[in-house]
């Protein structure tokens, strides 16, 4: 089973992430069982391809064994620096967590491919580290790779609160460090501050639900029982 | 149309004053609370479990003011309600009476009394005024109808002495294209640095109401940093306090200098006097302003639009 479950992002929202970004630098990860079915070396074909379809141009791309891995990423991410440095953005096309381990490499935006999403139930996973909620609607390309629903203690999705101070949390300052506040100054490094005056509408929920593919192909691994 | 509303969009003075409905059924001391603002505001703001304290719902302490002839500022944080529940208490409010709001995205659940409650979050301050904004347009925010669209005069928080004055103009620019018509700020005490603050935030075009906290003691001014965090008291005011011969009036001379510093670049107060509300005609006496802004223009309070 992979650790990750991921669905292509809706092509308008894609489309939307890219714009005044003619050039792309594609990032694909082969982890997880090639990413769930969406990563591995046809994950890389089938964005070439959306890519060419959104008038983008390819300047190179590469297929990381793992995303999540910042050794991984940093061998081709070094490899192919020339190449990077004459792109827009970064299209990861890994889950939310190789998004975020590459946007944390790289200083150009980063643009998630996938949206990850949950199947429910989750094993091993401490909460003060926990990078990728799975909740289905990937706002790491709007956030300068940090997810705010994790990073931000109350999962906010336009800014910090009046509780973000020194760029600590309010709910424990000496701990927890002010998700937004880290967004805030990625942006701000990147000239790209003034992105925060868009809203980012409110979570839709029912993404983070898994397709009735799903729920009937983990139906089918229990001999018919859907357990809920 | 609210004496708020109403008095913002003719450039007059308004005056607000924050109260705390009670944690318990025991209602006579907010509304005497009340019933006393009437001498000195134009409205009155009732929290929403200020801190992740626990109490009485700010709905129904509003529509407990208005029965006593109190203009409510309904404020509703976005910790304890979901979109449902928050659009829902929204028209409620509208068809009680209550047409000011102060949108907040509010504390942290693991802050207050309740630290063991699910904190929700569903929206966050400018979704929340963006929700209210839909209202008003007559559907709700999954695109279906209403059955007649609420009004709100809408308002919003902000900190005029801010870490980051970029980031905070970011915010109320959000803010204001959410729908907030007015902003409330939080406590100023470096009155230098909240002034040039205001000559950029004066130019957003949104009447804001000063936040004024009387500082009762130097170590509550320690205290409110941690718990209104984003609030800043200088050093030099901490002294006064602690060498103040009576504490209570040093605590009314810094307001009121405060007032005075900043009157000309805000379009009114907002007091949160945390159990001082007394002090409030002498504050606006000693800044040179009249403490008799209701008995000048007795407006009825509306109730409806």
């Amino acid at each position: 089973m992979p650790l990750m479950f991921t669905r292509p992002k809706p092509l308008d929202e894609l489309s939307a992430l890219l714009e005044e970004r003619p050039s792309v630098f594609v990032l694909g990860c082969n982890g997880c069982e090639n990413c769930f079915g969406n990563g591995g070396v046809e994950g890389l074909y089938r964005y070439q391809q959306t890519l060419a379809e959104l008038g983008r141009t390819v300047v190179a791309e590469a297929l990381i064994d793992l995303a999540c891995e910042a050794t991984h990423d940093r061998l081709w991410l070094d490899r192919l620096a020339p190449e990077l440095a004459r792109a827009d953005a970064v299209l990861v096309v890994a889950c939310g967590v190789g998004v975020q381990v590459v946007a944390g490499l790289v200083d150009k935006p980063v643009v998630p491919a996938l949206d990850t999403f949950s199947p429910g139930g989750r094993v091993g996973q401490a909460w003060a580290f926990e990078s990728c909620a799975e909740c289905g609607e990937c706002l790491l390309g709007l956030t300068a790779g940090i997810c705010p629903v994790t990073a931000c203690a109350k999962g906010l999705r336009n800014g910090p609160c009046g509780g973000s101070v020194d760029g600590r949390c309010e709910v424990n300052p000496e701990l927890l460090s002010c998700g937004w506040a880290r967004i805030v100054e990625r942006l701000r490094a990147s000239g790209r501050l003034d992105s925060l005056k868009a809203l980012i509408p409110a979570a839709d929920h029912s993404r983070r639900r898994p397709s009735e593919e799903l729920l009937t192909a983990i139906a089918a691994l229990r001999g018919g029982e859907s357990g809920r | 149309m609210t004496t708020l509303r109403q008095r913002l969009a003719r450039r007059e003075y308004a005056i607000t004053v924050e109260l705390q409905p009670p944690k318990g059924s025991d209602v006579k001391r907010f509304i005497s609370k009340g019933v006393e603002s009437k001498g000195y505001a134009h409205a009155a703001n009732v929290t929403d479990q200020q801190g992740s304290v626990m109490r009485m719902s700010s709905l129904a302490g509003c529509a407990l003011l208005l029965r006593s002839g109190i203009e409510p500022i309904l404020q509703v944080t976005c910790r304890d309600r979901n979109r449902i529940a928050l659009q829902s208490d929204l028209l409620g409010a509208h068809a009680l009476g209550i047409e000011n709001i102060l949108a907040l995205t509010g504390d942290h659940t693991a802050l207050g009394d309740h630290p063991q409650a699910r904190p929700v979050f569903d929206l966050d301050a400018p979704l929340l005024l963006s929700a209210a904004s839909c209202l008003e347009r007559g559907t709700d925010l999954a695109g279906g109808d209403l059955q007649g669209a609420p009004t709100f005069f809408k308002g919003a928080a902000c900190n005029l002495d801010p870490q980051d004055p970029e980031l905070e103009l970011f915010k109320m620019e959000k803010k204001i294209s959410a729908g907030a018509q007015f902003f409330q700020s939080q406590a100023v005490f470096d009155a230098g640095r909240a002034r040039s603050f205001l000559k950029r935030a004066g130019r957003l075009g949104v009447p804001i109401l000063l936040g004024v906290v009387f500082l009762k003691s130097a170590g509550m001014a320690r205290r409110l940093e941690s718990i209104a965090r984003g609030t800043r008291v200088p050093e030099s005011m901490l002294r006064r306090l602690e060498t103040a011969a009576d504490v209570r009036r040093e605590s009314l001379a810094i307001a009121s200098e405060t007032v005075r510093d900043l009157a000309d670049l805000v379009q009114g107060l907002h007091f949160m006097a945390f159990g001082w509300e007394e002090l409030i005609p002498e504050a606006l006496q000693g800044a040179g302003l009249a403490p008799t802004a209701r008995a000048e223009s007795d407006e009825e309070v509306t109730s409806g639009d």
